[in-house]
């Protein structure tokens, strides 16, 4: 399994290269006019991409069978938005003489791009599902690393041993990644006129909104790969019929998630169109 | 997307801050930038963007509240007031009681009490023959 989730790892970062690059060179709109301000948070957004992607080098060396491939997207998630709330935290509060306000309510769906929430949404409650489903038919020997099968047990298995740290890490970054959506909708009015600060938003919006979309959609990836093969596997006597179905079913989706998570990457790394406007 | 209205706070001003807004909230109001129903930004956010103690925005929405201009309800914000329910007239005296309403509204979203309304009334009613 860890060679196979590494192979994964770095064929979703080459891929999120390859959509940055097409981003980049065919962007959805006209790039924003160089004349615009620099977004002070956008070093501070960087410095959480760099970060996270350093602590989740750190945990794909954890010499645990795999666990820590699993907990690679999370750890990275938790970075994006410790230095996206950073830079909320660090843009300048309202001083001078003279101060202004809109006098339009501020909701987070207003922000969020609702194409990747939607996606997010859906692939939050597709993780779960899939990883109670697995954590539900591991077998108890191995800690849940095998499925349980009337002539014995077949794995690598997605059970508890890889779910349990794995949603636990999933939740705790999405708990960050809420605290973080919330701080860049209600934080003061940092820039005028107050269209260029709901440009602010929506951008550091989508960065956790991608960055969240990472976090679960690799796990994801992780558990549907692992549990479909599985079952396609020849080897797997003891399921029936319709497992190899399932296998497929879920094999396909785990190919569809690694998809979506190379996108999610290059939209955390480029803005899109409603950021740029 | 329409650009909302906004406030300023001249922090240098001698009027002290909860004064400026109630101020231009009401000349919204009154001025129908602000329609019936519109929702408020909620006291955190309105503070925050400019730069006030939480305080200052409450007691500027208390004012209007307590002139009938907003309504604030427990769980769902603070709103722009409906019309006042208006009393049942006759045909030959509808067109009076709608400019009546108008005038006192108007009066009101300017701060002024029943007292001045009622005085400038009777001021104008006299100086016009």
């Amino acid at each position: 399994m860890p060679v196979f989730a590494r192979a994964m790892l770095v064929l979703l970062l080459l891929g999120t290269a390859a959509l940055v690059v097409v981003r980049a060179l065919w962007p959805l709109t006209v790039p924003a006019p160089a004349t615009r301000r620099r977004d002070p948070a956008l070093k501070w957004r960087l410095a959480g991409i760099v970060a996270g992607a350093a602590a989740a080098l750190v945990a794909v060396r954890i010499p645990e069978a795999g666990r820590g491939d699993l907990l690679a997207a999370p750890v990275f998630g938790m970075g994006v938005f410790a230095g996206a709330l950073t830079g909320e935290l660090t843009r300048g509060r309202p001083a001078g003489a003279v101060r202004r306000a809109g006098l339009r309510v501020r909701r987070t769906l207003d922000y969020v791009p609702r194409a990747l929430g939607t996606g997010v949404t859906v692939s939050t409650v597709a993780l779960f599902a899939l990883a109670t489903l697995t954590t539900r038919t591991g077998a108890p020997e191995a800690g849940g690393r095998v499925l349980a099968c009337p002539g014995g047990t077949r794995g690598p298995w997605p059970g508890a041993y890889y779910t349990v740290p794995a949603l636990a890490a999933v939740v705790a970054g999405l708990a960050l990644a809420a605290f973080t959506l919330r701080r860049v909708v209600r934080r003061p009015q940092a820039a005028e006129p107050a269209t260029a600060d709901d440009a602010l938003r929506r951008r550091s919006a989508e960065v956790v909104t991608a960055g969240t979309g990472v976090l679960v959609l690799v796990p994801l990836t992780g558990i549907a790969l692992t549990a479909g093969l599985l079952l396609q596997s020849s080897e797997v006597t003891c399921g029936a019929g319709w497992w190899d179905g399932a296998g497929q079913a879920l094999t396909a989706l785990g190919f569809l998630a690694f998809a979506f998570a190379a996108w999610y990457g290059a939209c955390l790394l480029l803005p899109g169109k409603r950021a740029r406007a | 997307m329409n650009e909302p209205p906004q406030l300023s706070v001249t922090t240098t001003d001698p009027t002290p801050p909860y004064e400026q807004v109630r101020r231009q909230l009401a000349a919204l109001i009154g001025s129908g930038a602000l329609p019936p129903d519109e929702r408020l930004p909620p006291l955190r956010q309105l503070a925050g963007d400019l730069g006030l103690a939480v305080g200052t925005v409450a007691r500027a929405y208390r004012e209007l509240e307590a002139a009938g201009l907003v309504v604030s309800r427990r769980g769902g914000g603070t709103r722009v007031a409906g019309p006042p329910a208006r009393p049942a007239a006759t045909a030959d005296d509808e067109p009076v009681l709608r400019a009546a309403e108008e005038y006192v509204w108007r009066a009101r979203a300017a701060g002024a009490d029943r007292g001045s309304i009622v005085a400038a009334l009777h001021r104008v009613l006299d100086a016009t023959p």
